[in-house]
């Protein structure tokens, strides 16, 4: 019957299941735009200081 | 135009210190690698021995050396990423000194023999009270910075340092939870065989936070700077964290295997150990397929050659260590030379080969250089330090297996094939390939860091501005 044993099943299927929606989160349409952005952020700093450069010349 | 410069003076002292402990690390690896070949070496002096200078080599060259790695390019990639300064300038001043107070008292205490005899836990309470309390302001202005960011995204790299920072502060403190009874003397919290279960639950999330994620943090940094492009893939680096972060957790009963340790421990050990092959090869395969269509750069820069290296010596480790976790090879390759060469091809060619590779990145950027003094020096570091892994490696896996083998051979009469010294007399010419390999990735360090005095030697510490995004 339902004891500690179906509680430890009970979760780590939770937990399968929580595993499923980040890689469903992760690869979802919507979220394209924002994660290409993010890949970009240690190369955004070389854009600021390339425009600021060009606008003083 | 704000004034507001990056707070990059602790990155300077930390970069510095972290080449300076690498090379005093890696000498007392050296020293001791000798003393396996000639056990005269040890001359009689008892704090020259090798279970006095042991723990100085593995606490020095993972905490100093590789401490001072992650504090250096995450306090930098943190500001860079977030586009602020440093949150606590003073309290970063602090956790450079404070964390070098800590490695001078483990310099110190450890020779002397003052230990607490947990591994990787070696140091007595009084220093473990000072790394709590110097971590925690690491912690504060890390997530400082990350509170003030202009960004609205925070970047996978601080996730990584976020969560080696955290977890190592969980780990150190549950770990060294003991009952003083003098200054330098203490007893655990812990009794028999919960002690070794917290003891290696600490050690090997040692190893997944300490020296994992910290360094996936590093790769997910300088690898795309280096490269100059993104990452591979931003999404699969979302699914690496999560997944990475919530197995790693789990693998260290797998160092007590045939222990006292309760048999369904060991399996969930086990179970955990192999699951952890897909997130580390994932993270992996995102690291070097960065230079998808841009190989060719791998031909020409030295310190793309380290990065990329050091990620294929971590997919080397990360498929062994599963294997190693596995109980019937377990009970091969347990207590033998086998999980020397594990942990070096982890440590020399994944920690060290990553960190130096950005340090090459960062140093000349921290001294307003284009490039190190010398890029040839560069190339010369990074051949020297790969043939010094490969001969401490292989060496080291042969050694291993004819041990385990020798030790495991039974006469028909149910007796012992070999004695103990037969199968250390066979060490002999491994343990002296091994002090060659560890003497070569060591002559390595000296290069680099006359590479970085030349390249320093008439430059300026540079001040960056934080720039002002519209």
């Amino acid at each position: 019957m339902f004891d500690l044993n179906s509680l430890r099943s009970i979760l780590t299927v939770a937990l399968f299941v929580l595993f499923i929606i980040i890689w469903v989160w992760a690869w979802s349409k919507d979220r394209k735009k924002e994660f290409e952005d993010a890949a970009n952020i240690p190369f955004q700093e070389d854009e600021i200081s390339a425009t600021l450069q060009g606008d003083e010349k | 135009m704000s004034s507001i410069i990056y707070n990059d003076t602790v990155v300077r002292q930390f970069s510095i210190m972290t080449v300076v402990w690498g090379i005093v690390g890696m000498l007392v690896g050296v020293i001791i690698a000798a003393q396996l070949v000639w056990p005269a070496l040890n001359f009689d002096v008892s704090w020259l021995t090798y279970s006095r200078l042991r723990p100085l080599h593995t606490n020095a060259v993972i905490f100093a050396f590789g401490g001072s790695g992650l504090m250096a390019t995450s306090l930098y990639v943190v500001q860079r990423t977030c586009q602020a300064r440093l949150f606590g300038t003073k309290l970063a001043s602090f956790v450079f000194w404070g964390w070098t107070l800590v490695i001078v008292l483990a310099a110190i205490t450890l020779p002397a023999g003052l230990s607490q005899g947990g591994e990787y836990a070696e140091l007595i309470w009084p220093i473990d009270l000072l790394i709590a309390v110097v971590w925690i302001s690491y912690a504060i202005i890390f997530f400082g910075t990350i509170m003030k960011r202009k960004t609205p995204h925070i970047y996978v790299a601080n996730w990584f340092f976020g969560a080696f920072i955290i977890a190592v502060a969980v780990l150190h403190i549950v770990r060294s939870l003991a009952i003083p009874v003098s200054l330098t003397e203490s007893y655990p919290i812990y009794a028999g065989a919960t002690d070794a279960m917290v003891q290696w639950w600490y050690g090997h999330n040692a190893v997944g936070f300490f020296l994992t994620a910290g360094f996936l943090g590093m790769m997910y940094y300088f690898v795309p700077k280096q490269a100059e492009r993104p990452i591979y893939s931003y999404r699969l680096s979302i699914v690496h964290f999560w997944s990475l972060i919530s197995i790693y957790m789990w693998a260290g009963p797998h160092h007590l295997h045939y222990t006292a340790l309760p048999d369904w421990i060991q399996s969930v050990g086990v179970a955990f150990s192999i699951v952890l092959l897909a997130p580390s090869w994932g993270g992996m395969i995102n690291g070097i397929m960065t230079l998808s269509g841009a190989w060719q750069k791998l031909r020409h820069d030295p310190i793309l050659k380290f990065l990329i290296v050091s990620l294929s010596f971590y997919g080397m480790s990360t498929f062994e260590g599963p294997m190693m976790a596995i109980k019937s090879v377990n009970a091969l390759s347990h207590y033998t030379e086998w999980t020397i060469a594990h942990v070096h091809s982890g440590a020399l060619g994944w920690v060290a080969m990553i960190t130096i590779g950005s340090l090459y990145y960062l140093i000349p950027k921290l001294f307003g250089q284009k490039d190190m003094y010398s890029m040839k020096l560069v190339e010369t570091h990074f051949w020297v330090a790969t043939i010094g892994i490969v001969l401490y490696v292989t060496s080291m896996w042969i050694a291993g297996v004819m041990q385990g083998l020798m030790w495991g051979a039974i006469n028909d009469d149910g007796t012992l094939t070999y004695s103990f010294v037969e199968s250390l007399l066979r060490m002999n010419p491994f343990y002296f390939i091994r002090f060659l390999g560890g003497a070569m990735f060591l002559g390595g360090m000296f290069i680099m860091a006359y590479n970085l005095y030349k390249t320093t030697e008439n430059a300026k510490p540079s001040d960056v501005v934080v720039p002002q995004s519209a």
